[in-house]
């Protein structure tokens, strides 16, 4: 068996909201929903294979199908992996305007994260609704759940300001950039504006000895430079073979992002299993041009944290097989920014009680770990 | 060493793909014996990216009250005012026995404050006892 996949199902592209940037053109994004039976197949495959998979429901925006969708498909889990096995995990990613109490409660139940897309004090430059209130009442009632604020060309300067709000209402926040494909390309940000405002977020977040929620995707970057790399940082752990995406027709792909047609990997109807996916042309296109990326990247100094980055990100900006891009560029100055910052740390060994917990715990994990201590 | 998968496979196509054209790649087809040597160097490149590969991030067991409504799988549009099974959304009895369990402690509640103010401190005289 192989340790672990994060499966990624669409379950629709439908979405009862038009985000400016998505990624999925208004053409893909029609109503329509994965039948069951093809996602009792990939789960089931999936039990049989891995010794673990997460599910990350996606879309399209998942809420649109009805609870009862997601007690079949918790079923199905429960039957194959094992009611309370701790082999599988699910993350519900939403806009957050179909979120009820009632599902809130669904998701404490059977431990479900739910990821809700918002920008805080920037919302409304990429989307009209306002979720604030059902944030509240996630807090409120003890859900597990983070947000993903999306960085435009009008907010990259202000991720700060992003950070401080939800920093303020206890609230995990990623900040992750639009990507330049489907509707989203008028919106990506310039990269120079948008590694300075990164910058001006980390910072913010790293000297605050207050702060209770990790920013991310900092915190990743501080865990990948201290040699503790998490598989959720997708884009710098060579993603390829770990993380599989399911479409509302059942056609599969290595990512979850905007895959062109030459990557798809089948459909789950025509294989037996999963690693049958992998061997397919489709999967055979992204390898060959991720390898010639990093093969030009294997001399640069922080190849080994990077991994050549997204491949799909590398599609949109230079080609498939070219580093370089955008992502590349803003990874080497916000990456370099915090591994200096880190590398200051456990150089001078100043009293870590004036910077935030979770940098905190993370430099002493590496200082009493031997097993992390590589640098 | 590394090869460049270009010399590695004489069957799949090298290609240069750009933003424009990333829907259109022109790819011959591979057999399983290329891919597999193409995934091996794959991961030949980052090799410690697949030593360890653990999973992360497994929910906590949590001890807080769950008050989880199995009958409710309606769409709602807003929030709901009560996640109680025996609420409606907008906080009313869902059943005529909710109602009637409600009125019926409300006026036990009145009858035991009243018994033991005395007649709410004498503002209600018609209180017999």
């Amino acid at each position: 068996m192989k340790p672990h996949i994060t499966i990624v199902i669409k379950p629709t592209l439908f979405c009862n909201i038009d985000c400016k940037h998505c990624y999925h053109t208004p053409e893909e994004r029609v109503k329509g929903e994965i039948p069951l039976e093809k996602v009792e197949k990939l789960i089931r495959m999936a039990s049989e294979e891995y010794q673990t998979a997460w599910f990350i429901w996606h879309g399209g925006e998942p809420l649109t199908l009805p609870m009862s969708f997601y007690k079949e498909v918790i079923g199905y889990e429960e039957k194959y992996f094992g009611k309370d096995s701790m082999r599988y995990g699910n993350t519900i990613n939403t806009n957050g305007t179909l979120l009820n109490k009632r599902l809130m409660a669904y998701c404490r139940e059977k431990k479900i994260n739910v990821g809700v897309s918002y920008e805080g004090p920037c919302n409304g430059i990429l989307r009209a609704e306002d979720v604030e209130k059902t944030l509240n009442t996630l807090s409120a009632k003890d859900n597990k759940y983070s947000v993903g604020a999306t960085i435009s060309k009008d907010s990259a300067s202000r991720q700060r300001e992003i950070y401080q709000y939800f920093r303020d209402r206890g609230i995990s926040v990623s900040l992750s950039p639009v990507i330049g494909a489907g509707c989203g390309k008028p919106y990506v940000p310039d990269t120079e504006e948008f590694v300075r405002g990164s910058i001006e977020a980390y910072d913010e977040w790293f000297n605050d000895n207050t702060a209770r929620v990790p920013l991310m995707p900092f915190y990743q970057y501080i865990q990948n430079y201290l040699g503790e790399p998490v598989p959720s940082d997708c884009a710098h752990t060579s993603c390829l073979t770990k993380w599989i995406c399911m479409y509302p027709d059942g056609s599969l792909y290595p990512c979850a992002k905007a895959c062109p047609k030459s990557f798809c990997m089948g459909n789950i109807d025509d294989i037996g299993s999963i690693a049958e996916a992998f061997q397919t042309e489709g999967f055979a296109n992204i390898l060959v041009g991720s390898i010639a990326r990093r093969d030009k990247c294997a001399s640069c100094e922080i190849f080994r944290f990077c991994n050549g980055g997204c491949s799909v990100d590398a599609c949109y900006e230079n080609g498939l097989e070219n580093n370089g891009g955008a992502s590349c560029e803003a990874y080497k100055a916000i990456f370099a920014h915090v591994s200096q910052s880190i590398q200051r740390i456990l150089d001078e060994k100043p009293d870590l009680d004036g910077y935030n917990p979770f940098v905190k715990e993370a430099v002493i994990n590496k200082l009493i770990n031997p097993k992390t201590v590589s640098q | 060493m590394r090869v460049r998968p270009a010399l590695l496979l004489n069957n799949g196509n090298f290609y240069a793909k750009t933003s424009a054209n990333a829907d259109k790649v022109n790819l011959m087809s591979y057999d399983a014996e290329s891919i597999a040597k193409l995934t091996a160097m794959y991961e030949s490149q980052s090799p410690n990216a697949f030593i360890a590969f653990s999973m992360e991030g497994l929910p906590q067991d949590n001890d807080h009250a769950e008050r989880f409504d199995k009958g409710a799988d309606e769409e709602h549009s807003e929030l709901s005012g009560c996640d109680y099974p025996c609420c409606t959304d907008r906080g009313f009895c869902t059943t005529w026995k909710g109602h009637l369990c409600v009125i019926g402690t409300v006026v036990v509640l009145c009858a035991c404050c009243c018994y033991a103010t005395d007649g709410f401190f004498g503002n209600w005289p018609f209180w017999p006892f």
